[in-house]
Order: C-alpha cells, then sequence, then structure tokens
C-alpha cells in the first residue's frame, strides 16, 4: 500500500513534467517519450472519470488496462501500473501487436496503440465495445466503433468521446469527461 | 396648597395626562418597532451571511467539483468555461482556478493572479474587505488538483439592508400616524372627559357652588367618576346646609349664651340688690326699733310716775299715754312692713312650740279688750267645746288674731265682735278655727277681691279714717298659709264681716321636729339641773280646769317652779296639810267646795296659814279676796310675765349685781331708769368686749342682759368667749335685742340664754319678771348647796 501511495503522490511530477514538455513548441528527440507519458496519465486520468460495474470487473478490486501494438509508453506504463483508482488497482498488461489469436477477455480497458490502425475493424470486432473502455490514439478511431480517441492538437493532445457509444457501455462515463472531449 | 405641593412634585407627576398618554404610547411603538427592526436586522444579517457563506461555499464546491475534468486534463477554456457559469450570479465578482500557484482558469477572463495574494491559503469562507471569499480544493482521485476561489460581494446584503430601512421607515410613519389617530382617540374618549371634568370641578370648589351636577356622557369609568362626584357633591351639599344649620346654630347658642349671661348678671345684680335690702332690713329692724324702744319705755315710765307717786300731773299721763300708744303704733307698723318683706324675702321663720289656745285667746282678748271698750264694741268670746295644746307658732298665731279681732273692733262701732273658736277634725285633719264676726260697715264685693293684698285697705279713704298700714290682713294670710292653714272672708256691705281662719293643730312635718327640739330642751334642762342644782319653789295648782294645769306647767316649770297639781279644792287642801308648799294658786270656781271655802279653810289651819296664796280667776272680787287673807289677786286671763311677775313675790330676793351690756345709750338708760328703785346694782358695758373686761373686774355678777348687734364684739362672740370661762360660764344671760332672730340664731341663743326678749316689746314688769325668776333660781340653788 505504501509503495502504491508512493507512486501515487509521485506520478503527477511526471505529468508536470510531461505536460511542460508537450507545451514547449520546439519537438525534442524524446517528445514520444513525453507525449506517451502523457498519454499513460491520460489513461490513468480517464479511470478517475470512469465508473465499471462490478459485474464487468471480473477480478474484485483490479482494473485490467491492456496496451495493444507497439510499445511506445516504455517506463512510462510502470508509473501507472499498480496505481489505485476509484475501480481499484491498474494491472498494465502489453498485449504487443495484434493478432488473431490475443486474448483480449480479461481487458477491461483496450489501448490502441497507432500501429495497429489498419487492423482496427478486426480487433474492434472482437472486443465488446460496451463492455471494455476502448482507446485508441489515432484517428478516426470513434468511426470504428471506439469509444475514446487521442489526436494532438496545437502541440497538445486532446481526446473526442464516441457520443452515440457513451448510452450504450455497460460502464458509466463522467459528464464532465464527456463535455471535455472535444466534439 | 396644592400648587405647592404640585411644585414639589418630579415634573412626570406635573406632566399632563394627555402627554403622558401620547408619550407611552409613541414610546412604546418606538420600543416595540427598534426591537422588532434590531432583531429583523440582526436575523436578516445572520441569515444573509449565512446564506451568503453557505451560497458561497456551495458554488464554490459545485464549481470545484466540475473543473476537476478540465484541471486534470489541464483544459483551462474548459475550466473558463465552468467558471463562466457564475456570472449568472451578479454578486460573484471573481471566480479563479489556482494550479500549481498559478491562476489556470478566471472568471471574469480579464483578471490576472493580481490580487491573489489577498487570498488566503485553506478551505473555507472568509470575509475580507466587504467581499466574501471561498476556497475550495479541487480533489481527483483524492490528489488536490488546484484550487477553486470564489469573490462574493455583499451587495445583496445591501440590497436586503435598504429594503429593510424602506420597511422600517415605512413603519415608523405608520406608527406615527396611528398613534397620533389613537392619541385623538385617546384624546376624544377620556383625556378631554377628564380635563373638562377637572375643570368643572375646579370651577364648583371654586364658586363653592354644591348643587352643581356633572354631565355624564360615557358609561366608562370616567361616567362612574361623574358619578361618584355627582355623589360626592350631593353629600357634599348635604354637609354644607348641615355646616350651615350648624352655624345658624351655633349663633344663637351665642346668642343665647349672652342673653344668658346677660340674664346671670341680671340675676345676680338682683340676687346682691335683695341681699342689700335684706342686710338693710335687718340693719333697719334694728336702728328703728331701738329708739322705738326708748320712747315707749320712757313714756311707760313716765306714765307710772305720773299716775304712782300722786303728783299733781294726772292731766299729763294722757299725753303721756297718746306718746306710748303713738309709739306701739308706730312700733307695729313697722313691725308688719319688716314682717311683710321678711314674708316676701321668703325668710320668715316659723318657731313652732306647745301652747294653750285658751291661754292665747286671753292674752289676745285682753289686749284688744281696751280697743274695743273704747270703740263702745261689745267683746263676745265663744269657746266651743275644749281647745287644749297646739303645736304651731303662738306668736303668729297671736298676731293674726290680735290683726283680725283690731280690724273688726276698728270698723265696728258700738257694735258687737265676736271671736269664736273650736277644734274642729276635717278633710286636713285635727284643725283649730277661730272666727271673727263683726257688725261693723262690711266690705264690698270688689274690695274683697284686693282685702288680702298688701297695702291695700278696702277703701282708700279708711287709711285717713281707721288708720293703719293695711298690712295686717296681707301678714295674717301669709302667716295662716305658713302654718298649713288659711283664711276665708265673708262680708255684706253694712250688716258686718266674719272671718274665719284655719289651721292644723300640729303642724303637718312639724311635728318630729318639734319632738326633736322638745328632747333637746328637756335634755338642757336636765343637765343644767345637773350643774346647778337649782331649788324649785313648790308651787301647789289648785283648779278643776285641766288646761290651766297644763299652761302653768308648761309656763312656769322652765323658771324654777314645781307643780303640784290638785283638781279639786278637796284635794288641794289634803296636798296643803301633808306637804309643804311656798305658794298656793287657787281658782274660785270650782265644783263641791269653791275656792273661797278652800282659802278660808287654808288661813284657819296653822300649818297652812303662813302660805301665800294668789287666787287666780275670772272672777274679779279683789276685795273679797284679800279680805279671806289672799296674797295676791289674779284676773284670767293672766299673761305668763304678769304671772311670773306677781309669783316671785313669793320667792325670797336680795341685791345683786346686773351686767347690761348695750351699745344703745337710750337702752342703757331706759333699762337703768326701770331697775332703779330695785334694789340691783346695774353695770354698763357698751359691747362684748367692755363686758368682758368688767366680767373680770366685777366678781359676782348675777345676771347679764345682752344685746346682739354691737361693734366690737357682738352678743354672739360675747357668749361665745363667756362660756369659754368656767366662772363666768354658769351666769345666767337674757337676751335684750331689736335684732330679728333666724332659727337658727334663735335655737343657738335658746342653748346659752335663759330669755329672750325683744326691744320695744317688753314692759318693766317683764323684765323685772324675768330677772326675778332667774335670781330667784339661783339664789335657792346657793341656799341649797351652802346647807
Amino acid at each position: 500500500m505504501g509503495a502504491c501511495a508512493q507512486r501515487h503522490l509521485s506520478w503527477p511530477r511526471w505529468l508536470a513534467l510531461g505536460v511542460a514538455l508537450v507545451a514547449a513548441p520546439a519537438a525534442r528527440a524524446q517528445a514520444a517519450d513525453v507525449a506517451y507519458q502523457i498519454k499513460a496519465s491520460y489513461i490513468y486520468n480517464f479511470l478517475q472519470f470512469v465508473h465499471f460495474p462490478t459485474d464487468v470487473l471480473q477480478g474484485a478490486g483490479t482494473l485490467n488496462v491492456c496496451i495493444l501494438g507497439e510499445d511506445r509508453f516504455g517506463p512510462a506504463l510502470d508509473e501507472i501500473d499498480g496505481a489505485t483508482t476509484p475501480q481499484g488497482q491498474l494491472k498494465v498488461m502489453r498485449l504487443g501487436r495484434f493478432s488473431s489469436s490475443a486474448a483480449l477477455d480479461g481487458c477491461n480497458v483496450l489501448y490502441l496503440v497507432d500501429s495497429e490502425r489498419q487492423g482496427v475493424d478486426s480487433i474492434m470486432a472482437k472486443v465488446n465495445e460496451t463492455r471494455v473502455l476502448t482507446i485508441g490514439e489515432f484517428a478516426p478511431f470513434i468511426r470504428h466503433g471506439g469509444l475514446i480517441e487521442l489526436f494532438e492538437q496545437n502541440d497538445m493532445i486532446r481526446f473526442r468521446i464516441n457520443e452515440e457509444l457513451l448510452n450504450k457501455t455497460a460502464f458509466k462515463i463522467d459528464a464532465q469527461l464527456v463535455q471535455l472531449g472535444v466534439k | 396648597m396644592a400648587r405647592l405641593s404640585a411644585d414639589t412634585h418630579p415634573w412626570w407627576r406635573r406632566t399632563s395626562l394627555r402627554l403622558k398618554l401620547q408619550s407611552s404610547i409613541v414610546g412604546y411603538a418606538l420600543l416595540v418597532l427598534l426591537i422588532c427592526a434590531v432583531s429583523l436586522t440582526w436575523f436578516a444579517n445572520t441569515y444573509f451571511h449565512q446564506k451568503a457563506q453557505r451560497d458561497l461555499q456551495m458554488l464554490g464546491e459545485v464549481l470545484a467539483d466540475n473543473s476537476r475534468a478540465a484541471v486534470t486534463f489541464d483544459d483551462a477554456g474548459s475550466a473558463a468555461n465552468i467558471l463562466e457559469a457564475s456570472k449568472g450570479n451578479p454578486h460573484i465578482r471573481m471566480a479563479m482556478i489556482l494550479k500549481d500557484g498559478k491562476v489556470f482558469a478566471a472568471y471574469p477572463p480579464g483578471i490576472t493572479s493580481e490580487g491573489v495574494d489577498r487570498l488566503r491559503p485553506g478551505d473555507g469562507v472568509w470575509l475580507h474587505e466587504d467581499h466574501y471569499y471561498v476556497s475550495v480544493p479541487i480533489v481527483v482521485a483524492k490528489d488536490v488538483k488546484g484550487r477553486l476561489y470564489l469573490q462574493s460581494d455583499l451587495q445583496e446584503w445591501e440590497e436586503v439592508k435598504g429594503n429593510l430601512y424602506k420597511v422600517f421607515s415605512g413603519l415608523f410613519a405608520g406608527l406615527l400616524v396611528l398613534t397620533g389617530i389613537v392619541s385623538y382617540w385617546l384624546n376624544m374618549h377620556i383625556t378631554r372627559p377628564l380635563s373638562a371634568l377637572s375643570t368643572w370641578a375646579t370651577q364648583v370648589s371654586r364658586a363653592k357652588d354644591f348643587n352643581a351636577r356633572a354631565v355624564k356622557h360615557n358609561d366608562d369609568e370616567v361616567g362612574t367618576l361623574v358619578d361618584s362626584l355627582n355623589t360626592m357633591l350631593a353629600e357634599l351639599a348635604k354637609q354644607e346646609s348641615i355646616r350651615s344649620w350648624n352655624e345658624i346654630l351655633e349663633t344663637e347658642i351665642r346668642e343665647r349664651k349672652e342673653v344668658e349671661r346677660d340674664l346671670i348678671a341680671m340675676r345676680n345684680r338682683a340676687e346682691a340688690a335683695n341681699q342689700a335690702k335684706s342686710q338693710f332690713l335687718a340693719n333697719m329692724s334694728h336702728e328703728l326699733r331701738t329708739p322705738l324702744n326708748a320712747i315707749i319705755g320712757y313714756s311707760e315710765m313716765l306714765q307710772d310716775v305720773m299716775t304712782d307717786e300722786e303728783l299733781d300731773r294726772v292731766e299729763l299721763a294722757g299725753d303721756v299715754d297718746k306718746i306710748r300708744s303713738a309709739g306701739k303704733h308706730l312700733l307695729s307698723l313697722i313691725n308688719d312692713i319688716l314682717d311683710l318683706s321678711k314674708i316676701e324675702a321668703g325668710k320668715m321663720d316659723l318657731s313652732i312650740e306647745a301652747f294653750n289656745a285658751d291661754e292665747l285667746i286671753q292674752d289676745v282678748i285682753g289686749t284688744i279688750a281696751p280697743l274695743a271698750e273704747s270703740r263702745g264694741n261689745r267683746l263676745r268670746i265663744n269657746v266651743e267645746g275644749e281647745i287644749g295644746i297646739i303645736y304651731s307658732d303662738v306668736t303668729k298665731i297671736r298676731q293674726i288674731l290680735f290683726n283680725l279681732l283690731s280690724n273688726a273692733v276698728k270698723f265696728t262701732h258700738q257694735g258687737q265682735v265676736d271671736l269664736t273658736c273650736a277644734r274642729i277634725h276635717d278633710v286636713h285633719g285635727e284643725q283649730v278655727e277661730f272666727s271673727v264676726h263683726d257688725s261693723g260697715i262690711g266690705i264690698s264685693q270688689e274690695n274683697l277681691e284686693v282685702l288680702f293684698k298688701p297695702f291695700s285697705q278696702a277703701d282708700a279713704s279708711t287709711t285717713r279714717k281707721y288708720g293703719g298700714t293695711g298690712l295686717g290682713l296681707a301678714i295674717s294670710r301669709s302667716y295662716a298659709k305658713m302654718l298649713g292653714g288659711e283664711i276665708v272672708v265673708a262680708s255684706e256691705v253694712g250688716k258686718g264681716s266674719t272671718f274665719t281662719v284655719k289651721f292644723p293643730v300640729q303642724m303637718e312635718g312639724i311635728g318630729e321636729l318639734f319632738a326633736e327640739r322638745e328632747a333637746t330642751g328637756h335634755e338642757r334642762a336636765a343637765s343644767r339641773e345637773l350643774d346647778e342644782p337649782l331649788e324649785q319653789t313648790q308651787l301647789l295648782l289648785i283648779d278643776d280646769d285641766e288646761a290651766v294645769h297644763n299652761i302653768l306647767q308648761y309656763q312656769l316649770s322652765r323658771h324654777g317652779y314645781m307643780i303640784h297639781s290638785a283638781m279639786s279644792g278637796k284635794e288641794g287642801l289634803k296636798k296643803a296639810f301633808e306637804e309643804n308648799f311656798d305658794v298656793i294658786v287657787l281658782d274660785i270656781l270650782m265644783p263641791e267646795m269653791d275656792g273661797w271655802q278652800v282659802l278660808q279653810k287654808l288661813k284657819s289651819e296653822a300649818k297652812t296659814m303662813s302660805i301665800p296664796v294668789v287666787l287666780y280667776t275670772i272672777v274679779a272680787d279683789k276685795e273679797k279676796g284679800y279680805a279671806l287673807g289672799a296674797d295676791d289677786y289674779l284676773v284670767k286671763p293672766i299673761s305668763k310675765s304678769k304671772l311670773l311677775t306677781t309669783l316671785k313675790n313669793y320667792r325670797r330676793s336680795s341685791s345683786n349685781k346686773i351686767l347690761l351690756i348695750d351699745d344703745d345709750r337710750h337702752t342703757l338708760e331706759l333699762v337703768d331708769a326701770y331697775l332703779a328703785d330695785m334694789d340691783y346694782q346695774l353695770i354698763k358695758a357698751e359691747n362684748g368686749r367692755e363686758g368682758l373686761d368688767i366680767l373680770q373686774v366685777e366678781q359676782g355678777t348675777m345676771i347679764i342682759l345682752l344685746d346682739l348687734i354691737m361693734p366690737v364684739m357682738n352678743g354672739f362672740e360675747f357668749i361665745d368667749e363667756v362660756r369659754k370661762h368656767p366662772e363666768f360660764a354658769k351666769i345666767p344671760i337674757i337676751v335684750i335685742s331689736a335684732h330679728d332672730l333666724s332659727n337658727k340664731e334663735r335655737s343657738l341663743l335658746l342653748q346659752h340664754t335663759q330669755v329672750i326678749i325683744k326691744k320695744g316689746e317688753y314692759s318693766r314688769q317683764e323684765l323685772i319678771g324675768n330677772i326675778e325668776t332667774i335670781l330667784g333660781n339661783q339664789r335657792d340653788a346657793r341656799k341649797r348647796s351652802g346647807s
């Protein structure tokens, strides 16, 4: 618990650093890392505003966050792995590139890395988007049935939300988050 | 008084009722209003501030909550949008989200972080410079992502306050109006009636018009007060009328008291005047009688001298007699006037004693007979039955009879005068009736009515013709009344008159007094016998009339005679032989053996031959009596003094000193003349003091002749002094005075003196008789004590 709290408390420094880097007008060599750090924190932050019903969560107190695609997060994910949310403890699962045999059933959150842009339909076909919170970092993810679509705007990472899907999901998305999402 | 006390009262007590009511109403309303305003303002203030804080807190929390995602995802635009929602509240002056110490979003959009310095770190609401501030943390997953600040002005409260002021001002204005209305109403219904009542009451009290009545307009307390005032006024009016009545009564009482005082003063003056008159009369009685006494006495002496001494002056005897009779007449007039004065003053005293009616009649007839004879009238006495002893005032009865008889004789010429006496028994008890009938001129009917009034003779001309004062009948009637009797008259002009006087044999209510006096008299006699054992002259009375025995017993026993009674000649002779007597008094007309026979028998016997015999009879045959050896001859009726004078000749006498005390020179000389040819040594003193001195010097004074009214020391004082000296105390005293004695004085004198003689009313014989009697007694006593 102490370790969790330690980790939990330590990550905003990263975030702040990330935001500072993101806000910097000049791209740097490690810009990609910073972006993913931010994205990692986004995942974490999204989960602050999403409420899963207990029947969706198999393992009590554990939220399975599945990263599908190339691992571009690096150690950024480690920061959120094991962090606590109101829903439970995050468990990051790096699934790598999509394959037909990929086991996606245990995922509560499915993050699609840009590398999976091509196979998105087949992936989505395997995912019950009403039960799994799907996040994609490419456009037009929503058009493919995804829930949250991350994108870059004015050197800032923004997101938009699939409003059609909002009322169908088994989990509830906080209205603030919905409002925050770019239309 | 009311005003003075009003000034001393504090001001609030002097304030008018109206002002008090108004001020109290306004004050009360203002107080209520103030309390309402303050409490309401306080409440509103509290409520507003609490609400403002709560609202600000709530708004802050809502905004903070709403801006969580924006802060989390660093979306300043969204945050600004959220903050912009506070523009719906005009009092939110500023909304700001600080993130990492920097302004993340703000409303209104233009503001910078300037003034953030003022914002205090920490949660909650605070007030600063008329602004409320709230600070709410933006918490995401238990992490404070940022801080929301809100600033709210107090404009709303100012508005509320303004509204409150308006409301209260309106209420105050309304209150003033309402107060005005209420106080007007109070004024109309309470203050004004009360003040009108007060003004009215003041007027009533000033005008003292207690008949005024207040008009009652209402039936409330003021109405009750009006009723009470009216009732009180009615009561006051009643009191006022009572008071005025009282004043009238007091005035009347005062006037009456003054009148009463005047009357008392007048009465006192009248009493003083009456006293002065009485005193004057008392003095006069003394002053008038004293010279008259001398005139009468000397004229009597002159008469005696002229007749007895066989001088060739018999023709002058008539003139002297005129002087004497004129003097007597004057004395009787004076006596009448004085008596009448005394009767009118109610100072005439009765002197009750027992006396024999027959003796009285004889006495009066003896006095009136010469007058009747001179008028050529026949005097007839008719005694019906036996009258016996009477208990009454003999002096007054004698005077009545004398008046009636002298009137009868006076107004009858060459006619008949009858005196009828009878003892009768009627409704008033035992009575004695004397009736004087004459065949004189008679009295007319109208004159009968004034007959008994003082100073009125039947006819004014009769005064000139017959003389007299006209007082006789008035005095007689007064005496008769005093004695419990009455005088009635029946008369016919030309045929004569009948006066009848009637009085009780024993005066009612006097019996006890008399008995008491008799007792003291006996006691005194007894004590004198013990002190002074007098040898009594043994007197044998031979008479068949028991009344004579009674009279002599009464008259003589007091003068040293022991009466031995014999009711017949035989009894008398028997006693005369058996006992020794100094003198024998003998009646002539007796049954069986008459006085002549007894006298002869007495003078023929050796044993009785030397005993002096005094004939005492109505038979006037002196020659025969003397021839038969009688020593003296007395014709009935005979006065006591005559009897005593006669009898004293048969008692031994010798020369002795007699002390005469009188301030009147004429009296001294008269008595000296009276006693000149007697064997007495007369020593004269002019007052009591001188008399006492002489008593000290002249031993062997046998008798004192005493006047009462004298200078230096009067008779009464003298008697007192004499009684204090044992050697003089037993000297007998004969009072000779012109003074009218009261009963008290008389009884006092009777205790300490032997005889009381009135000046001008005694003869030489009487005086000598009294002196002889006393001297005889003393000689006998001395002789007895010497033997």
